[in-house]
């Protein structure tokens, strides 16, 4: 792998590992249910300005994940989100990696969730899709 | 599951050099007993209130196996119970540990030192 230190930082891409969470207590089943959602691409930038960004779509993307998984909205101020150590990559990509985890059966006495399921993986792409506007599509 | 070499430990406080010297020898003694080599160590502060220890380890080992290694030395009870939870999920990614942006890792222990 090519180096690509100047004066010894980094300055090729890193892997930005989000992490993004939610639970409620579900009247109906009489269970606490969470939602964790991982989110994973490769990037090159400055990392505040590359941790914002994703932040800024995982959030959106996980309250509509879940909207449609369970019918309920997640005001963003009932999300939590980290962000792990980025490492190094040999190359950047502008696809996110997202893979969803549901939990149930929580346990009172023991604080866990018994049971965590791994759902479909899923991505999203890094940038936001650019609409050209109906009347100017006309226009021209 | 692929095996893990790296084990994560969150600490909830800020404490004296004396004390982080002692933790090392505990973490060597706590490997040695079941029989792994500590290979590197290495430290940050938390985004909050505490320390977060990178401790490198040969062989590497199962999931679950690192997560029990990690509750002995003394890892957050709610974290080990969330990565319990991702180990039980499958995820190959299960040990997570939130830092903040430019953090840099402090090399307090190497093997051979």
């Amino acid at each position: 792998m090519q180096t690509k230190l100047i004066k010894g930082k980094w300055t090729g891409p890193r892997v930005y590992r989000l992490t993004i969470f939610t639970a409620w207590y579900d009247a109906e089943t009489k269970d606490v249910i969470g939602y964790e959602v991982h989110y994973k691409i490769p990037r090159k930038g400055k990392i505040k300005a590359v941790r914002r960004h994703l932040a800024k779509r995982g959030i959106k993307n996980f309250q509509v994940y879940v909207y449609r998984q369970t019918g309920k909205w997640i005001p963003k101020k009932k999300v939590r989100i980290g962000f792990e150590r980025e490492t190094y990559a040999p190359k950047g990509k502008g696809i996110i990696n997202i893979i969803p985890m549901k939990l149930t059966n929580y346990d009172k006495s023991d604080r866990l969730w018994k049971t965590a399921t791994e759902l479909p993986t899923r991505r999203l792409y890094y940038a936001v899709k650019r609409r050209v506007k109906k009347w100017l599509k006309r226009k021209s | 599951m692929a095996k893990t070499k790296v084990l994560k430990i969150d600490k909830d406080s800020h404490v004296e050099e004396n004390w982080i010297k002692n933790y090392v020898k505990i973490i060597k003694l706590v490997c040695n007993f079941f029989e792994i080599i500590v290979k590197t160590i290495r430290m940050c502060n938390s985004k909050k209130k505490g320390l977060h220890f990178y401790i490198t380890i040969n062989p590497p080992v199962e999931p679950d196996f690192a997560n029990l290694l990690q509750w002995l030395l003394g890892d957050d009870c709610a974290r080990v119970d969330y990565n319990r939870a991702r180990i039980l999920a499958g995820l190959e990614e299960w040990n997570k540990l939130f830092e903040n942006p430019d953090i840099k890792l402090k090399t307090i222990f190497k093997k051979g030192d």
